[in-house]
């Protein structure tokens, strides 16, 4: 009952966030709702419950890196999770048909906006992906070249 | 006699190219470069950064190394070096007792050099006998403790003590300290040869994981070791630097802080300002410049670029066009044509500073603080700020080289007949790559090795073919871009897209990007056997 509750929610809040989305999308120019959502803010997390559809590490839809399908009540999810490497090392796996929970919120990488999950639970199974600033964990810069004479 | 000589080359050029034939051609193989095992002798500075899985922390963390190799010139490496290892929290010193290496014709091949903590391999690409780019190319996989990836340089050694002088540097990666990615640019003048202290005029611009420093004094000291090979230690405002001097012109730094929060150091080099290098905002006279920049977000801590073009005159810039890889989404600014609202600024003191900022809308400003060290180059840091938790702060922790160009308008015909080739980015982890071309030859016209952090990621003499595609008169003052796209032959095949950004004919900095999940930053060195 208390995760039912949990679910229903997150599922109205959720579709909240995809009706603001979806709005923002719409405009001609980055509104100023848009240019909030590119910041990660701990006030609009959620949760999400689904079953994964499938699991990719190397994702060739940006954002780069990991990223996981989910279905929910609302319909297919597309969750964002970072490192894969990162997974690895806390042995998470994904597979079609886990039932998983995922906390984050919808941000915006430029135009593009994607769910971005801190948390995910598999089963017993908790990985932080995301710091409570929306940091990726152990996701590398980018050196620019050296030695450039 | 001019107008002699200029009838003479055109007459020659019309022979050329009626001799030519119409039909269709015959593309050569690939000319012999001409390197030899011989090409690489002497002592040489290098240095790389990159991912490990580490041990100690049971993670993957940061590491750089920067020392001294000596090759014989005939494929051994003696004993004699010096490495300064950077992992785990704290930098570990070690000696190089040997080592081996081979150069091909190419100029690619392999360098191993061993210490008493083990031998570490390398690919090498190199540009001439003086420098290369190398790629770690240890194997192992993500849940064992040698799996790595680095890439970096190294350069002939021609001095082992800092000059006086003012040099310029720019030192990036993770700070010890505060755990943050971080970027330091500044300028430091040596009180003395050899050893001293920094002197008055001595400044840094730091962004610490988005807390900007603005052109702070810098104090401190610096002074070799006893080990003859051009390695010191530096303190720069309280933070602990080892150094190689390269020679009378270069330093290569590596900050050596215990590490408090999360690992990782900072590398970079110092370049000597050179005579000429402009004082004045007035000194700018339709002067185009090109940078790459690399590093991460603040927002998102996700891998981030920049490349941008622009032309300063006076105080005003003009012809200016931004590209944006933020963990893989690509956007270019303007979407078509060019901005032509910016301006430039040098402070004026002899520091070499200055400033570009332009405007795309009310929302979008881009600033760019830099350092020159001559009128052609310099080094520039992202200072550009977003909103973010109700303040602003700058949206990415990200630095690279300043470039003039030079030579333009640039061509196809225009392009060196062979390449050295390195790029470093991100595609789920760390990727690293280091190979050599001939655009002018048929397909594949060159061979990369590459290494992907994690299991079976080593790639090794993979053909590949480069085509640099320069578009409208090279410059990009319009709008229209120059390419490089790389493919790697494999399965499956790799594309990798870059906007080319060509500062010279020898010289073309590189950032990935449409059509693919990748962020990287990279550059094209003519070779010189």
């Amino acid at each position: 009952m208390k995760l039912n509750m949990r679910m229903c929610l997150s599922s109205a809040v959720f579709l909240g966030a995809l009706v603001l989305v979806a709005y923002a999308g719409a405009q001609q120019q980055t509104t100023a709702a848009q240019a909030n959502l590119t910041t990660y803010d701990m006030s609009r997390e959620m949760t999400l419950a689904g079953k994964v559809i499938s699991y990719t590490a190397e994702s060739s839809a940006p954002p780069v890196g990991a990223h996981v399908s989910l279905q929910t009540v609302n319909g297919p999810v597309d969750v964002h999770l970072g490192s894969a490497k990162l997974l690895e090392q806390n042995h998470m796996t994904l597979a079609a048909g886990d039932s998983v929970h995922v906390t984050g919120e919808v941000i915006y990488f430029g135009q593009i906006s994607t769910f971005a999950a801190r948390i995910i639970e598999n089963g017993s199974q908790s990985v932080t992906v995301r710091n409570t600033k929306g940091q990726l964990l152990q996701m590398p810069g980018v050196h620019a070249p050296r030695g450039v004479r | 006699m001019k107008r002699f000589l200029l009838a003479v080359a055109a007459v020659a050029v019309v022979w050329v190219t009626g001799c030519s034939g119409g039909g269709s051609t015959t593309t050569p193989p690939p000319p012999p470069v001409g390197f030899t095992n011989a090409s690489l002798k002497g002592t040489y500075v290098f240095s790389m950064t990159g991912t490990m899985f580490d041990p100690a922390i049971q993670a993957v963390d940061n590491f750089s190394r920067v020392g001294v190799f000596s090759a014989d010139g005939g494929g051994s490496i003696l004993t004699g070096g010096l490495e300064d290892s950077y992992q785990s929290g704290e930098d570990n010193p070690f000696d190089i007792t040997g080592g081996s290496y081979t150069v091909n014709a190419d100029g690619r091949g392999t360098l191993s050099l061993t210490t008493p903590g083990g031998t570490v391999q390398y690919s090498i690409s190199l540009v001439s006998s003086t420098n290369g780019y190398l790629v770690d190319v240890v194997a192992g996989s993500s849940t064992t403790s040698d799996t790595e990836t680095a890439s970096g340089s190294f350069q002939l050694q021609t001095a082992t003590a800092i000059a006086t002088g003012t040099y310029v540097f720019d030192f990036s990666g993770i700070s010890p300290v505060s755990g943050n990615a971080i970027s330091t640019v500044g300028d430091f003048i040596p009180s003395a040869a050899g050893s001293g202290i920094f002197s008055s005029g001595s400044f840094e611009d730091i962004n610490d994981g988005g807390t900007l420093t603005t052109k702070a004094l810098i104090s401190g000291s610096y002074g070799p070791d006893t080990s003859g090979t051009g390695r010191g230690t530096a303190t720069i405002n309280n933070l602990s630097y080892v150094y190689y001097v390269i020679d009378s012109q270069h330093v290569q730094f590596m900050q050596t802080n215990l590490d408090s929060t999360s690992g990782g150091t900072t590398l970079g080099e110092a370049v000597a300002q050179q005579a000429g290098t402009p004082t004045q905002t007035s000194s700018f006279n339709n002067s185009s410049f090109v940078f790459v920049v690399g590093g991460s977000s603040t927002t998102n801590q996700a891998p981030h670029t920049r490349g941008v073009r622009l032309t300063a005159s006076g105080g005003a810039l003009s012809a200016i066009v931004l590209d944006d890889n933020n963990a893989g989404v690509v956007t270019t600014i303007p979407s078509t044509g060019v901005l032509s609202n910016g301006t430039v600024a040098l402070d004026g003191d002899g520091s070499g500073r200055g400033t570009f900022t332009f405007t795309q809308n009310a929302s979008n400003t881009f600033t760019f603080v830099f350092y020159l060290s001559s009128a052609t180059q310099g080094v520039i840091q992202d200072v550009s700020l977003v909103q973010f938790n109700g303040g602003p702060i700058p949206d990415e922790v990200a630095d690279g080289a300043l470039l003039a160009q030079t030579g333009a308008p640039f061509s196809s015909s225009s392009l060196s007949t062979n390449y050295a080739f390195s790029s470093s980015g991100v595609s789920s982890s760390e990727e690293d790559f280091v190979g050599q071309f001939a655009p002018a030859s048929a397909s594949p016209n060159g061979h990369v090795d590459f290494n992907e952090f994690g299991s079976g990621s080593l790639f090794f003499n993979n053909p590949f073919n480069g085509v640099i595609t320069v578009g409208g008169d090279g410059t990009g003052s319009t709008g229209t871009h120059s390419t490089f796209v790389a493919t790697i032959n494999g399965t499956p095949q790799t594309v990798i897209n870059y906007f080319a950004y060509i500062a010279n004919p020898s010289t073309i900095l590189l950032m990935s990007g449409q059509s693919q999940t990748r962020i990287a930053a990279g550059v094209l060195t003519a070779q010189t056997p």
